[in-house]
């Protein structure tokens, strides 16, 4: 190296360095960074979302035309408006915690609203997986109501909740459940949903995976904070 | 603040895993926060300014996280950053000599009463170094600063530039010429000196 390296190299090697950036500054770029991530999940969420919603106007008025032309079509070949029973959907009805398969069983024929062919039971009484979601009826049937603590009964909560054989179609779910499975990055995979508890709060567990036995659940609180992923 | 539990013992690469393969932003954030002592300690060395170590550490970040999707496994995360950080804070250098500050702060910080004198004399060095660096070809540049101002071995410089470490010593053989005729022509009453 030349005398003039060196003095560039001298140069730089007596620069002047800052005074090393204090926890306090280190803990205002931690804060920083995380609000900076909030808003990209804000963000992510309000585009998905109206993806979601735009999705799901569309499905509304298409399933709404059919409704109509179905009606009609159904009121000139009978000529009888005395059945309103098909029209009626009930909501899942809270269960008690523990009650059992016998009562889940109950919740998901009273979801259903329409009759329902009694499903296959494996040896261990605990029913079949289910044929894959086609209609609104069957959707709701994998809309479970266990109230079973996760945190202690999760191996209870696993065999009596109802999960879907193929994913659901997000856009007949509730909204708020839609919309929570697509920020929660599994609205393709999504087999089912029940409310229970975690640790005594309430919560809803969405159970998602390609099937029952490979199927993982993620906790989550209302609107939709991410608990656990078990 | 502590990190999130889930994350707790996750290291950067297994951060980032999480987050391109499941869109983790939380594991993005995480992995953000474990790089920023290392962003801070490099930002020191290449600023003598608090506030500027303080603008570089939060465009490094910024940076980190908007490219985190481009970043690709086989290479280690810290090394794929630090290369993020080397051009953001060349960048920074030139932004700052736009706006004027690396040329018109000269005079006002030799002029400062309550600076030492080699604190001046060294600060002016630094803005000078700066200037002269944006002189010269970009990949020298990044170079010369890794070695002497980061004191990065060859090696390590070559990894981070992505060029075998003959290529880095080469460039700043290149360099180490061009930048003392411009710090001559830039600042000749120091460069008299040093030869007087």
């Amino acid at each position: 190296m030349s005398e003039k390296d060196d003095f560039v190299e001298d140069l730089f090697r007596n620069l002047p360095k800052a005074p090393p950036m204090s926890e306090l500054d280190l803990k205002r770029h931690e804060k920083m960074i995380r609000s900076h991530i909030a808003e990209m999940k804000r963000e992510q969420a309000k585009k998905e979302g109206s993806i979601f919603g735009r999705f799901q106007t569309q499905f509304q008025l298409a399933a709404g035309f059919l409704v109509v032309v179905g009606g009609i079509s159904f009121a000139t070949n009978q000529g009888i408006f005395d059945s309103k029973e098909d029209l009626v959907i009930s909501m899942p009805t809270p269960e008690k915690p523990g009650a059992g398969s016998e009562a889940t069983e109950g919740v998901g024929q009273e979801n259903s609203g329409t009759s329902q062919t009694p499903k296959p039971k494996n040896p261990d009484g605990v029913e079949e997986f289910e044929s894959g979601a086609t209609n609104q009826s069957d959707i709701d049937k994998f809309i479970n109501n266990t109230g079973l603590d996760y945190l202690s009964d999760i191996q209870k909560a696993k065999q009596l909740v109802k999960i879907s054989s193929s994913p659901l179609s997000i856009s007949e779910l509730p909204q708020a459940y839609g919309k929570c499975a697509i920020e929660l990055g599994i609205n393709k995979e999504l087999l089912g949903i029940d409310k229970g508890k975690y640790d005594g709060t309430n919560v809803l567990a969405f159970y998602y995976g390609s099937s029952r036995s490979t199927a993982s659940i993620w906790i989550v609180e209302k609107p939709c904070i991410k608990l656990e992923n078990l | 603040m502590t990190p999130l539990s889930k994350y707790e013992d996750l290291n950067e690469e297994e951060l980032m895993r999480l987050y391109q393969d499941e869109n983790d932003l939380d594991a993005l954030g995480e992995m953000a926060i474990l790089l920023l002592p290392k962003l801070a300690s490099i930002a020191r060395k290449r600023f003598s300014d608090k506030n500027l170590v303080d603008e570089a550490v939060q465009e490094a970040w910024i940076k980190v996280i908007k490219n985190a999707k481009s970043f690709q496994f086989g290479s280690k995360v810290k090394t794929w950053a630090y290369q993020i950080v080397n051009n953001t804070y060349l960048d920074l250098i030139r932004r700052e000599s736009t706006r004027g500050y690396l040329s018109d702060d000269l005079a006002p910080l030799e002029n400062r009463a309550d600076n030492s004198a080699e604190f001046a004399e060294n600060s002016v060095n630094s803005i000078t170094l700066n200037a002269a660096l944006l002189k010269i070809p970009k990949e020298q540049a990044e170079a010369v600063v890794l070695i002497f101002q980061d004191g990065c071995t060859y090696e390590e410089a070559g990894k981070i530039l992505d060029v075998p470490a003959g290529t880095v010593k080469s460039r700043v053989n290149r360099a180490m010429p061009l930048l003392a005729e411009i710090l001559r022509e830039l600042d000749p009453r120091s460069w008299n000196q040093k030869h007087a």
